[in-house]
């Protein structure tokens, strides 16, 4: 396959489309809408983190002056559907109906359990304590080791055990690659619960009208996977004419898949329940306590090497820590497959895991869903085999990346590396941080009682998801994962030669308007300012399809390929209308920029974009024959590339995901041994995200993650008391780093087209943040080298880091 | 969130607010920056009925300035932060700057911060190392109580519900002397996990003539510590010095846990935090410009 290009527009720096409107305040986000008559709702919610509901009443609250509608659990059980299960909880023995408010028990702190809506926000909250819900307290467990011990409470007596799934996948000859192995290398290693903290938490808008059938609900909300809400609110309140309207959304990061749900399902009710328009908008604390969390992993991991630094195969055994809810209970586990081997050649690797239920938060896709503890996985494994066989960190990865010869590379388990320079990626990146130098500069500090750290990490960000990668894990399910994905976009030429776009999926500030713009332009040849991108989504307008999430991830293969897809059948048609009209075959003709189409032989001869579009509105008749009217087309993408391993074949190889964008993290620290403080000197990012369409939304994205993860490995982290209260009820207690303490990130593009996409792009999203955890791990590890710490969890918060130098065991909290 | 209804009365003077503290008792909150009250207003964990806003009177916002110092209790933590202070109050600015973020210094004031009595409070420690009191007024009369006297436990003062803090006054310094107040916490904006404030007297000889030290965000109160600071009068103040006088405070103190810290790191970064002090106040006095900060 040639490389794409040369480009007129993709590729060049274009001014952010969003960036104006936001900076202005001129964004329309939930808490914006005001409609007549509206309400404000509140949601009562759980004070335990484990306990059974005896008795619910909310007579008094609805006698309260100004309040419209009440709904405890106990109705809200009588009054919806549970959710179907999903993807997600498909492979579980048992099913557990699941509702948007607790049902009989509550497993977490800040579970829904009752709401009301009144004329306005203070006097809901004032009404909302005079909601009287009785419950009998249980014991708490929270963590997986205390729920699995004998005698241990059950969350879910259904069930039977907190243990709720258990899998295992291999592939390769793993048994074999441990009779060869010259080394052993084994350790644990964990991940911490923390979240992508969105600037903006959930809100919702629910509009219920009484009509014919069922009646008619509209919600606005900032959902970043409008068939989650669609299908909620049809599944559990039997409502069919459902419209979900979704504007401006501040941050989803994958916080904003799952849990939302429940909350739009409740503020639907309360607008049911009596008539009127209602609005939710909920606060950071109710954010942290049940908004979702990525999970706490535990693993065992025991790698298969040489003596000369092969790793031959890798044995990983997780524990999940997937709190009080199972619609997610395997998410973290099954998108493992999505980077399973890393950036790595290695020929065998099994993975078993199981998930266990907790009295915490649930578990919900973050910026990476279980990929950045995959990657830490390999990452500290290679360190660790670095400093057992004696080698060079960058040496061990040299020797075990993908070799740039081998793309498009297949992995054992069926992923399709598309393209990729991992050598290229980890010579540039010790080139651009002085690699050497550093090591020099660290051992001249060391003699002065300073500890500075060198961390390398490389990952992978898989983009574009397949629906059939569950399959693999989960061969008896049917239906319900389904394959492949697509999202649409619909292109209209007006009369005028500009050009509307809209999207299939919303967007959360990662610049959609500003990229898909870029691509139409590249397409027609126009100027971007004369391409306009609707900045809302809406189901009863948009082109939307049922696979992608808005996520940089999905985004770049699905919507960048349905954009480029209707753009090139409107140009297409315009060079069909443009021969009719210039009396010439098409293919003598060229296609110019500013939408001249000219004669090849005569270049006298030509027509332009106005004309044409007139032509195709309105003058029908000059219209061939055999050709509709009009230049608007909607294009829903489907990704072309998809065989082999589109579904799971016999020996469970899959393309979990279909674009492989990678890149090497290094990080430069000192670590103040009295206090256990990490201070982050410099930090770079080499990466490989294929064609880039807008380098500054890319570099946007690239920076955004890398500083979420560097937050993450530095000290960000949910924290439970042993009778399950969220300890970090604020982003202060949460530990949020602040621009005051990430560093600058130093980006350096070093893309490798992909031979798959139109334009040659891979995922742009949440990349930075699958390595940078490890990155940082690695750097503290290295610092402290002389004393002999090895760092295995995460987070590394001042204290913690005080812990491992004074090898003290880490911190349980009361 | 929103609080509790509230009735909200904005007095004309000094003298009105206090008679609007007499007469609603322990119903009425007086309000200044409001960077605590409203925060915990908006948790329902505060629920006052009155809440008297006395932060635009221009009385209470003044720094008067004639050897001793007096500062009115509604100066902002960023107008303290901002003064060209001489060095034997460099600890004011040492204080000031650490203090929440730049939203917070410019709205929070130390009248409020003291009366809130927040365990991790950074103005504490800092006012007890300098000796200041407060002046406290009610409708009854006016007092003056030392910082030191001030806390009585975690968030407890000995402030009657109609008593207002009215002014901060910081004795005369000796010209000569030097301090710091270190911070220690998890970042940058956190409140601490170990802080120290110490002011140093220093005899001719370069030696230590006589030392303060008060430790914050370790105890449900900050405290001087009294025993460091005997032994470290008439010391060179030395890795040996500062050590020995670790250890007695660590002796005096029974650190808490939070989230931010455990007791046992706790009593570890005090340690470190009056060393560094100590360092910092030293170099100071040999005429370097060192910022305390985060240590």
């Amino acid at each position: 396959m040639t490389s794409p290009g040369p480009f007129a527009y993709v590729g060049k720096p274009t001014p952010s489309r969003e960036a104006p409107r936001f900076v202005r305040g001129r964004g329309t986000f939930v808490d914006d809408i005001k409609l007549p008559g509206m309400l404000h709702a509140v949601i009562g919610r759980s004070p335990h983190a484990h306990a059974r509901i005896l008795s619910a009443d909310g007579s008094r609250a609805a006698r309260h002056p100004g309040v419209e509608a009440v709904v405890t659990s106990p109705e809200h059980v009588e009054l919806t559907s549970p959710f179907r299960p999903g993807r997600y909880a498909s492979g579980l023995g048992t099913h557990v109906p699941e509702y948007a408010m607790a049902a009989g028990k509550v497993r977490y702190v800040g579970e829904p359990v009752c709401a009301l809506a009144a004329s306005d926000r203070a006097t809901a909250e004032d009404a909302l304590s005079e909601i009287e819900v009785l419950y009998e307290t249980l014991e708490a467990v929270t963590s997986p080791a205390q729920a699995v011990a004998p005698g241990a409470p059950l969350l879910f007596d259904e069930v039977g055990s907190n243990e709720v799934w258990r899998n295992a996948i291999s592939y390769g000859d793993v048994e074999a690659a441990f009779r060869e192995a010259e080394v052993v290398v084994r350790h644990t290693l964990s991940m911490h619960r923390y979240s992508s903290t969105p600037l903006e938490p959930f809100a919702c808008v629910a509009s219920y009208e009484k009509g014919g059938g069922t009646g008619a609900l509209t919600v606005w909300c900032n959902a970043q996977a409008p068939e989650v809400i669609h299908d909620a609110l049809r599944e559990t309140l039997g409502i069919d004419d459902v419209r979900v309207v979704i504007t401006d959304i501040g941050g989803s990061f994958g916080q904003k898949i799952h849990l939302i749900r429940k909350y739009v399902v409740i503020t639907a009710l309360l607008s049911m329940r009596c008539g009127k328009p209602v609005k939710w908008a909920e606060d950071r604390t109710e954010h942290l306590m049940a908004g979702g969390h990525a999970c706490g992993q535990e693993f065992e991991v025991e790698a298969a090497v040489k003596r000369d630094g092969t790793v031959l195969g890798l044995r990983v055994r997780e524990v999940d820590d997937v709190g009080g809810s199972l619609s997610t209970a395997t998410i973290h586990f099954t998108n493992k497959l999505n980077n399973l081997f890393n950036t790595y050649r290695v020929g065998a690797i099994s993975l078993e895991g199981t998930a266990v239920v907790t009295n915490k938060c649930p578990v919900v896709p973050n910026r990476g869903i279980g990929k950045p503890a995959m990657c830490f996985v390999w990452e500290r494994t290679m360190d660790r085999i670095a400093a057992e066989l004696g080698m060079d960190r960058l040496e061990v990865r040299l020797k075990n990346v993908v070799p740039t010869g081998a793309f498009p590379y297949t992995t054992p388990s069926g992923n399709i590396y598309d393209s990729g320079d991992y050598e290229g990626l980890l010579h540039t990146a010790a080139e651009r941080m002085g690699y050497d130098e550093l090591k020099a500069e660290q051992a001249r500090a060391r003699t002065d009682g300073r500890y500075l750290g060198i961390g390398i990490a490389m990952g992978i960000e898989p983009g574009g998801r397949n629906l059939s990668r569950d399959l693999a894990l989960l061969p008896d399910v049917k239906g319900i994962p389904g394959s492949g994905g697509t999202s649409g976009a619909t292109l209209r030429i007006e009369r005028s030669g500009s050009v509307t776009v809209t999207l299939g999926v919303p967007s959360s500030g990662q610049g959609h308007e500003t990229t898909a713009a870029q691509v139409v332009a590249e397409v027609l040849r126009i100027p971007p300012e004369r391409v306009r991108v609707a900045s809302t989504f809406d189901t009863t307008a948009s082109p939307w399809g049922g696979a992608s999430t808005n996520s940089g991830n999905n985004f770049h293969l699905y919507e960048i390929g349905a954009v480029h897809g209707a753009a090139t059948q409107l140009r297409d048609k315009l060079l069909a209308l443009a021969a009719s009209v210039l009396g010439l075959p098409a293919d003598e003709l060229s296609f110019e920029s500013d939408g001249v189409v000219r004669s090849k032989a005569d270049p006298a001869r030509k027509t332009g974009l106005v004309e044409l579009a007139r032509l195709a509105y309105n003058n029908t008749v000059l219209v061939p024959d055999g050709m509709e009217p009009g230049l608007q087309t909607t294009f829903m993408y489907r990704f072309p590339h998809a065989q082999p391993f589109a579904v799971p074949d016999e020996q469970r190889r899959v393309r979990a995901q279909f674009t492989f964008p990678a890149s090497v993290h290094m990080a430069l620290v000192e670590v103040d041994v009295s206090t256990g403080r990490v201070d982050v000197l410099r930090y770079l990012v080499v990466g490989d995200n294929g064609t880039i369409i807008n380098p500054g939304v890319v570099e946007g994205q690239v920076i955004g993650s890398a500083a979420h993860g560097i937050s993450v490995a530095l000290g960000e982290a949910f924290a439970y008391g042993s009778d399950g209260q969220l300890l970090t009820r604020t982003l202060r207690d949460y530990g949020k780093s602040t621009t005051l303490t990430t560093p600058s990130i130093e980006v350096e593009h070093r893309g490798m087209p992909s031979p798959f996409t139109p334009l040659g792009q891979k995922a742009a999203g949440e990349g930075a943040a699958i390595p940078s955890p490890a990155a940082i791990a690695s750097a503290v590890e290295d610092a402290l080298e002389p004393l002999g710490v090895r760092v295995r969890d995460l987070p590394l918060g001042p204290e913690s880091v005080w812990r491992l130098i004074n090898g003290l065991p880490e911190r349980v909290f009361d | 969130m929103y609080p509790q209804p509230f009735e909200y009365v904005r007095p004309e003077s000094v003298g009105h607010a206090l008679e609007l503290l007499a007469q609603h008792g322990a119903d009425a909150r007086p309000l200044a920056g409001g960077q605590s009250l409203l925060p915990l207003m908006k948790q329902r964990l505060a629920t006052p009925r009155v809440v008297v806003d006395i932060g635009r009177l221009e009385d209470l916002a003044r720094v008067e300035d004639d050897g001793s110092l007096r500062i009115g209790s509604l100066v902002t933590h960023a107008a303290i932060e901002a003064r060209d202070w001489p060095a034997p109050l460099a600890l004011l600015y040492d204080g000031a700057s650490v203090i929440g973020d730049v939203q917070v210094r410019n709205l929070g004031t130390m009248g409020g911060a003291l009366a809130h009595a927040d365990p991790v409070g950074d103005w504490g420690p800092v006012l007890q190392a300098l000796d200041a009191s407060v002046r406290i007024g009610s409708a009854r009369g006016e007092r003056e109580v030392p910082v030191a006297e001030l806390f009585t436990d975690a968030f407890s003062t000995v402030l009657g519900p109609d008593e207002l803090i009215t002014a901060i006054d910081v004795p005369a310094q000796d010209a000569a002397a030097t301090g710091a107040y270190v911070k220690l916490a998890r970042r940058v904006g956190d409140a601490g996990v170990a802080t120290v404030a110490v002011q140093v007297r220093w005899a001719g000889d370069g030696t230590c003539a006589s030392a303060a030290v008060a430790v914050g965000a370790a105890a449900s109160v900050p405290f001087r510590a009294s025993e460091a600071e005997a032994f470290l009068a008439g010391r060179t103040l030395d890795e040996a010095a500062a050590g020995e006088a670790a250890r007695l405070v660590q002796a005096a103190l029974t650190p808490f846990s939070d989230v931010r810290g455990s007791a046992e790191y706790r009593r570890d970064m005090v340690a470190v935090a009056l060393t560094r002090a100590l360092g910092i106040a030293s170099r100071r006095h040999a005429g370097e410009r060192v910022e305390a900060g985060y240590g």
